[in-house]
């Protein structure tokens, strides 16, 4: 949607800094009130979601121009939605929208992120956000008994994503999924070298036509596989798959599974036993992308209209995504089956969890901001008394180890696939 | 208004440059605020001529030197959510105080909290509950600073009945005034500590804020204590549901009850009965389409329902109250005493929605309504007449101001809503209450913002002809030189006593008063 589409929501935007925080009602502690990373690191108003809809308004009217100042206020910010929340509690606009277009817009126009240049060449030139050699992206995968599905004929594609496929520190991880999956009998395979980026991080940059392309790949390779279900332990590709690839009218006829939600099905199936003690206190961060942003995309099509003489309503009705119908109990369910484990909560969960800081090209960018993010977090975490944060995002777990690394912090961080393999028998 | 390179860099000096702009792109988000399309006819006010985020109160005292020193117009801010938080025909340096944000001190023994500006009402009132108190509501929702809501504007709520209004709360108060002076009152003054507004130390809060607060135009306040009053809910506020009907939880001892009357009369009898018996926590009178918004999620819905006419036909004359008790045995005796009241006034109870009876807690807890209701169905609003009085004579001038509203309503271009008058008792009824009408409408609709504007100069007008009050007191827009001129000679020439305050502390005219008063008679 071109920004003009949000004219009328920047123009009734209340400036309620309602953006700013936790759904009120859900406020535990003041400490932990504070929802948007942006505004909290940078402080002038800009650089909350109520400021970007004044600065998109501004820019439509012709009242400022490109800078490197509206670059930072448009590009520190982490694309997770935890704003739109917020607002949407309260309001029937829509922020985040309003906010992928306004980065769209200044791609169109050619104002692009220099330091976002590295992942999308490394897109146009390997078909991954990291500049590795296409070549490697099945390295992961080596002395793992599992098809090759450029060859052979599988139910269940496992998509390991950029991140789980070049980073080696990571490994665990996918090679982790692989074999949970085989020991519960899943018939799964994967696309080694051939698999590609889905799209979604260029698509959250800017960069919207590379949405289209790695969609539409995709989806081919997908259909010529003739696998059912698609599945992966990323969550950014997760929410690529199952809510973007739809937005833009591309929506996949395969299953698309987040590789908790597999999981959670294993062992209500009794295909999967978790027998093994695990005796830790953890607590989980909910990705944004399998949180808030994985709400399935509802498609409207219509225009606004007036009832009571003022009252903005919709031909046809307009139902908005407001966050509740992510994925949030799947991951808690497969913690809660660990035997010996203790899952205790933060204060910003569910569809008000606070981000890791990766998301939205910020680590590409701002390293700096996405490491500050992450370390809010961890102390969140480790206010609980938790031994570890757990998670089910390849992208949160590289923020948060560097974090860690850089701070020194004491908590563990763990991915759910790594908690379930302990658990094994 | 422009600001100097000098000025500039020594107020960078004072910040750091992180903490200070110029850019036109920064400076936009700052000149954008709600009421302005009915005071300017567009969302954009004045640039601003700087912005600046100090760190302390001892950076915001160099602030202030600093603008009398170089002739800079300055004006604080806090959330922004005030109507013309930061609107001015010129530009002005706003001072954002948001790092300002620390709870100082939660006093159990006394029952004050003492905060920074930036520090909201929904943060006081999630510690201090914790501690078995709350802090007083606000109509605008928790988002509000109390010290802004306390100290500079009004303060009023649903909750007021039960913990009075910010403005009456406030106690001792760190203050730097316009000259950048330190000037600390009440006990604070006297080296007393917090606790009390009045002596021993200089009582100065009527010079300070008068009844709807001085707006930004008499220095910064850079901390205050409020009045706690006592909370017997759970120390954490069970929820329940999604967004965007997210709830709370009832507790224990608590009752929500939502009544209609046969006219408008028995509302205003009950709400006297009420008062008098101190039985309520939340209690007050709001139209059938602010009850109704409040508890659905989106317009749809509202339309949906409205459509059915239960509200308009069942709740016209409405009250909802939230009672609260200390025992199950006070509950049971206060519920009987209600009883009473209702069969007294011709009352019933409306019980058809109580299955939302969590929202209606929310709402009415910690005001979240405020925004649902203003915002979300036209985009904007605004305010008619208003005033802060007894119940039957709040009650006359908000019949004027419905009717001045139907008036505009036939355009089409006010939102057509029934009859949304709000009437909120204050301190168990005690020195009355407030009484306020809002009109809803479309911001992107250039008619419709040219009615509201029409229908706000009528609204000044009339409300100054009854007699029952000076203007729309909410927006905060009736109280500036041209209102205050035409009011104060009718109302005992108070404005004079604004002017000479304004001149005494405000030597080189720095502190921005486009929405309080200039000194000149
Ligand atoms: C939907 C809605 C409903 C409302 N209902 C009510 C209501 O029921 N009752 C009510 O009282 N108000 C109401 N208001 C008005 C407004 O919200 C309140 O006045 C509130 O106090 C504003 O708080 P803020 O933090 O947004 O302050 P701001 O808007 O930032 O500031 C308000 C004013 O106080 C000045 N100020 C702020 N901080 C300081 C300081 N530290 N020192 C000196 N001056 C300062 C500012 O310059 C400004 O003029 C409503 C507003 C809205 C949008
Ligand atoms: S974006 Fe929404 S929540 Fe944020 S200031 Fe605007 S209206 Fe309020
Ligand atoms: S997406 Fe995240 S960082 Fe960006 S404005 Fe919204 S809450 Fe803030």
């Amino acid at each position: 949607m071109s920004l003009e589409v949000y004219e009328r929501d920047m123009t009734r935007c209340s400036r309620c800094s309602y953006c700013k925080f936790v759904p009120h009602v859900k406020w535990k502690n003041y400490e932990t009130a504070a929802v948007c990373p942006s505004i909290s690191r940078y402080h002038f108003h800009s650089w909350s979601a109520g400021g970007k809809m004044i600065t998109g308004l501004a820019l439509l009217r012709g009242r400022i121009e490109y800078s490197d100042t509206l670059m930072d206020i448009v590009y520190q910010c982490c694309m997770d939605g935890a704003c739109d929340v917020s607002c949407k509690n309260q309001r029937d606009l829509e922020p985040l929208e309003m906010m992928l277009s306004l980065r769209a817009k200044m791609v169109e126009d050619g104002q692009l992120h220099p330091a976002h240049m590295f992942a999308i060449d490394g897109l146009k030139k390997e078909d991954n956000m990291l500049q590795q050699k296409k070549a490697d992206r099945g390295r992961w995968a080596e002395g793992l008994d599992v098809k090759d599905l450029t060859k052979e004929k599988a139910d269940v594609l496992f998509h390991a994503g950029c991140r789980l496929s070049f980073d080696e520190a990571l490994w665990d991880i996918s090679r982790g999924a692989i074999k949970i999956l085989k020991k519960a009998g899943v018939d799964v395979g994967i696309m080694g070298k051939d698999e590609a980026c889905c799209g979604g991080r260029a698509y959250e940059m800017g960069y919207q036509g590379e949405l289209t392309k790695y969609a539409e790949h995709n989806l081919d390779v997908w259909k010529n596989a003739g696998v059912k279900t698609v599945v992966t332990s990323c969550a950014e590709c997760y929410q690529a798959f199952k809510v973007l690839y739809d937005k833009i009218g591309k929506k996949p006829t395969v299953k698309i599974l987040h590789i908790t939600e597999f999981i959670e099905q294993l062992i209500e199936e009794g295909k999967l036993k978790l027998d093994n003690e695990v005796p830790m206190t953890v607590t989980y961060h909910d990705p944004c992308h399998l949180g808030r942003l994985a709400e399935p995309w509802i498609h409207w099509e219509g225009e606004e209209k007036k009832v009571m003489g003022q009252m903005i309503v919709h031909d046809p009705p307009k139902t908005y995504r407001r966050g509740a119908n992510g994925v949030y109990d799947a991951p808690r369910n497969v913690l809660k089956s660990i035997p010996g484990l203790k899952l205790v909560e933060m204060d910003r969960i569910r569809e008000y969890a606070w981000c890791c800081g990766a998301g939205g090209g910020v680590i590409d960018a701002y390293p700096d901001f996405a490491q500050w993010t992450a370390a809010e977090r961890l102390k969140e975490a480790e206010n609980t008394g938790a031994d570890a944060i757990v998670t089910a995002c390849s992208w949160c777990e590289r923020n948060f180890l560097d974090t860690v690394k850089e701070n020194g912090n004491s908590i563990q961080v763990l991915d759910i696939i790594q908690l379930v393999q302990k658990a094994m028998v | 208004m422009s600001i100097s390179k000098e000025a500039y860099r020594a107020l960078e000096g004072i910040v750091g440059p992180e903490y200070i702009s110029q850019d036109p792109v920064i400076m936009d988000s700052y000149c954008f605020v709600w009421g302005n399309e009915v005071m300017f006819g567009d969302k954009f006010a004045a640039r601003p001529i700087a912005v600046i985020i100090p760190g302390s109160a001892e950076e915001v005292q160099e602030v202030v030197k600093v603008c009398n020193q170089y002739n800079v117009k300055f004006r604080p801010h806090a959330t922004g959510w005030e109507a013309t938080a930061l609107s001015a025909a010129e530009g002005f340096l706003p001072i954002d105080l948001r790092r300002l944000n620390k709870i100082i001190e939660i006093n159990e023994d006394s029952m004050y909290g003492v905060v920074e500006p930036y520090v909201s009402i929904g943060a006081l009132t999630i510690e201090a509950t914790k501690k078995g108190m709350r802090c007083y509501s606000l109509g605008a929702g928790p988002s509000a600073s109390v010290v802004a809501s306390s100290t500079s504007h009004c303060g009023i709520g649903n909750a007021s009945i039960f913990t009075g209004v910010g403005g009456r709360s406030v106690l001792g108060v760190e203050w730097i005034l316009p000259d950048g002076k330190l000037l600390r009152l009440g006990s604070l003054g006297a080296g007393c500590g917090w606790f009390s507004g009045d002596g021993p130390g200089p009582s100065l809060r009527g010079a300070m804020r008068g009844v709807v607060g001085a707006n930004g135009g008499l220095g910064v306040i850079t901390k205050v204590a409020v009045k706690l009053t006592p909370w017997y809910g759970p120390k954490v506020l069970e929820t329940s549901n999604n967004p965007p009907s997210y709830s709370n939880d009832l507790p224990e001892n608590f009752k929500v009850f939502t009544m209609t009357f046969p006219t408008r009369e028995d509302v205003v009898d009950a709400l006297y009965l009420i008062s008098e018996e101190e039985i309520s926590h939340v209690c007050s009178r709001r139209g059938p389409f602010a009850v109704a918004s409040g508890l659905v999620g989106s317009n749809e819905e509202m339309w949906e329902l409205w459509k059915k006419g239960i509200y308009q036909k069942k709740c016209a004359n409405s009250i909802v109250l939230i009672m609260d008790s200390t025992s199950p045995e006070c509950l049971e005796y206060r519920v009987k005493v209600l009883n009473k009241i209702v069969e007294k006034t011709n009352g019933a109870y409306f019980t058809e929605d109580s299955h939302r009876d969590g929202g209606k807690y929310a709402h009415g807890l910690l005001g979240i309504g405020g925004n649902k209701g203003a915002f979300r169905a036209g985009g904007t609003f605004n305010e008619g007449p208003g005033a802060e009085e007894t119940m039957d004579s709040l009650l006359n001038l908000q019949v004027m101001a419905n009717e001045l509203k139907e008036e505009f309503v036939k355009t089409g271009k006010l939102l057509d809503d029934g009859d949304p008058i709000w009437l909120q008792p204050f301190e168990q009824g005690q020195i009355g209450g407030h009484g306020e009408i809002p009109v809803r409408f479309d911001p992107c609709d250039k008619e419709a913002v040219k009615v509201a504007r029409e229908h706000y100069e009528e609204a000044c007008k009339r409300e100054l002809a009854s007699k029952l009050g000076i203007g729309p007191l909410e927006g905060g827009i009736g109280f500036n030189d041209e209102i205050n001129d035409t009011a104060g000679p009718e109302t005992m020439n108070y404005h004079l006593w604004m002017k000479k305050i304004k001149k005494a502390l405000d030597p080189n005219l720095v502190s921005e008063a486009s929405f309080y008063t200039n000194p000149k008679e």
